[in-house]
């Protein structure tokens, strides 16, 4: 039995079983905002990441008194969702032969800082997050986010091993571009 | 020492998993054992470690922007008003045995009261019977009839009989007798009529016919006639008494006051109808009036409107019926005690009552409404939101792709392929929707400054 995602101390357990109106708008409260937070890692755009993020609780809303209680896991049940919209979104970017994960024009370091660095390291990490498939992307954004392996298998559906692979492998990719980069200079 | 490449290769995802503390004591033991062997495998393991919490800072600062951002653009949740969110439902034992607790508990409650036997007509006695009047041989006769509940027109046409016979110098004034029942004041008006009347009167009831209020008021005319002699001219109700006659009566009163009630529903369901709103007005108006002149018990009333509310509510939050039910409870027993004084289930007047039949009908007619409401509001629940595409013309959105005229525009939440009238747009310029062609939006630039100079308006 899961029981919800446990490790974010924002992030509590919501009560399994019978959800009430009451409950559904407090779920909203607490998982709009690391919703957010992951999908605009994902698409690295705001502005869809907040619509997904409408139509994610919408989904959630409508298929809310189809759910059968103890087995239930809303918190990971929000995030398939919100990924299942993100991997939507991006067919019909592919299918529109868009570019993928354009730079966002809100995405400005602060001038405080050392403004050429903070600018190729952004770039750098557009760069990597783009290149990876979504399912990569989404192990490293919710293990940055501070989910357990295990607690992102639970999200995204798959085994423990395959969530090990896939954050090995963007890390390996992000190395070996560093490493690319690294021989350019 | 060189180990094998497939080694490695089945290794190397646990070397992540070793960094974040996520591999499990075998698997660790496994990649100790691995890396005191392999020179590469440690470089490697080096870098990752290097690397993750690096690659980790960096992605929560991506995150927190993009919280921070999205968050700014986000409105709160508001799901579509037409979306009922349906509670689960609770433990299906419990709820059934509660409907079929509460269905026993209408079913007995309108047993009891249908099946009350009724109480014994009231024998006035009068002591003497009321003596025999004979039929004039001569002269005009006027038959006047009391028919149904003695109430206010009835009144008002007894009134008008007795001044119309005197007019004609009529030799004898015939009361035919089928009277329901009669409200105490009437009752009394219409006595003091009958009994000072200068004409002379005489009360015809037709056989077994007879009851309480007909005996009473027969005790008030001369005597009773055998049969009503053939001279005699009828004079009815005008059109004015008799409808005021017909409303007054407490079935009708009772059918009026729920069709009302349902076409007021109806109207609320949908609004803008109109006819029902109308209807269901005037029909609430007529039995308001009539329930001011009988006996009501405004209780009764006020249980039959909030049993209707509930069957109406239940349309809006679908509670898996216990709203229909505890609805058709209350009308049940709104219906039931309409008439009767407070405490009681005999009515206040005697004979004032709704015809059992009726009534009857009625609450099971509710009850059918409520089972239909049901069903309507399940099959509502899972209905796709309607109405997007008509509301997309006039929307604005934002350019995804620059429109040189033909690109993307990201309209309420989707994305759409779109034509640009007039000049191109940049990505990222906000647009209006002029028309949609099949799945493809025709859209101009929202600006209004921009849209202006496209025209020749602003140069």
């Amino acid at each position: 039995m899961i029981v919800g995602i446990s490790h974010v101390a924002s992030l509590p357990t919501p009560r399994a079983g019978q959800l009430s109106r009451a409950d559904f708008d407090q779920l909203v409260q607490d998982y709009q905002a690391p919703l957010l937070r992951f999908l605009t890692g994902l698409l690295h755009d705001p502005e869809v990441a907040a619509d997904l993020c409408q139509d994610t609780f919408l989904s959630a809303y409508r298929a809310a008194p189809r759910l059968h209680g103890d087995e239930l896991n809303l918190g990971g049940w929000l995030y398939t969702i919100a990924l299942n919209h993100a991997r939507g979104v991006l067919r019909r970017r592919r299918i529109l032969s868009w570019v993928p994960f354009v730079a966002s024009r809100h995405d400005r370091p602060s001038a405080t800082q050392d403004l050429a660095r903070q600018v190729a390291q952004q770039d750098e990490l557009q760069e990597l997050l783009r290149q990876l498939p979504i399912e990569q992307r989404a192990c490293l954004l919710l293990h940055a986010d501070g989910f357990r392996y295990a607690e992102i298998a639970q999200v995204l559906n798959c085994s423990v091993g395959a969530v090990k692979l896939r954050i090995f492998r963007a890390r390996e990719h992000c190395l070996a571009m560093r490493r690319r980069e690294g021989e350019n200079e | 020492m060189k180990t094998s490449m497939r080694e490695c290769a089945a290794l190397e995802p646990l070397l992540s998993a070793y960094v974040d503390h996520e591999a499990n004591a075998q698997e660790m033991r496994q990649v100790e054992e691995h890396l005191a062997i392999c020179a590469d495998c440690t470089t490697r393991l080096r870098r990752l470690q290097r690397l993750s919490p690096i690659l980790d800072r960096q992605l929560q600062g991506v995150l927190a922007r993009g919280e921070v951002e999205a968050l700014r653009l986000s409105r709160p949740f508001r799901p579509p008003p037409d979306l009922v969110f349906a509670e689960a439902p609770g433990p299906p034992f419990l709820a059934r045995l509660a409907t079929v607790a509460l269905a026993l508990a209408i079913a007995g409650v309108l047993a009891l009261v249908l099946l009350r036997t009724p109480p014994p007509a009231q024998q006035i006695q009068t002591g003497a019977p009321p003596p025999t009047v004979t039929a004039p041989a001569e002269g005009p006769v006027v038959r006047i009839t009391i028919d149904g509940l003695v109430d206010p027109p009835t009144v008002e046409y007894v009134q008008r009989g007795i001044a119309e016979a005197n007019q004609r110098h009529a030799a004898l004034v015939v009361v035919s007798l089928t009277p329901s029942a009669g409200l105490s004041t009437p009752m009394a008006e219409v006595a003091q009529t009958l009994s000072g009347s200068s004409v002379p009167t005489a009360a015809y009831v037709p056989d077994g016919r007879s009851n309480a209020t007909a005996e009473t008021l027969a005790a008030a005319t001369e005597g009773t006639i055998e049969a009503i002699p053939p001279q005699a001219q009828v004079l009815q109700m005008d059109l004015q008494e008799a409808l005021w006659h017909r409303l007054l009566d407490p079935t009708t009163a009772y059918v009026l006051l729920l069709l009302g009630l349902y076409a007021i529903l109806g109207e609320i369901s949908h609004p803008g109808t109109l006819f029902p709103g109308v209807t269901g007005a005037a029909c609430l108006l007529a039995a308001g009036v009539a329930f001011l002149t009988l006996p009501t018990n405004w209780l009764g009333v006020l249980a039959v409107i909030v049993g209707v509310g509930l069957m109406g509510l239940e349309l809006h939050s679908g509670r898996h019926g216990l709203l229909v039910l505890c609805g058709t409870l209350c009308l049940g027993l709104g219906s039931v005690v309409l008439f009767s004084a407070t405490g009681s289930l005999a009515p206040m007047a005697t004979g004032v009552s709704v015809a059992p039949g009726v009534l009857v009908v009625m609450v099971l007619a509710g009850l059918g409404l409520g089972l239909l409401i049901i069903r309507v509001a399940r099959r509502i629940q899972h209905l796709p939101p309607i109405g997007r595409l008509e509301q997309l013309i006039g929307a604005r959105g934002v350019a995804r792709t620059g429109l040189a005229p033909d690109g993307v525009v990201h309209v309420q939440g989707q994305l759409w392929s779109a034509h640009s009238r007039g000049t191109t747009l940049a990505p990222g310029e906000a647009v209006r929707v002029v028309a949609r062609h099949g799945l493809v939006l025709e859209v101009e630039s929202a600006n209004y400054r921009a849209a202006a100079t496209q025209k020749g308006v602003v140069s």
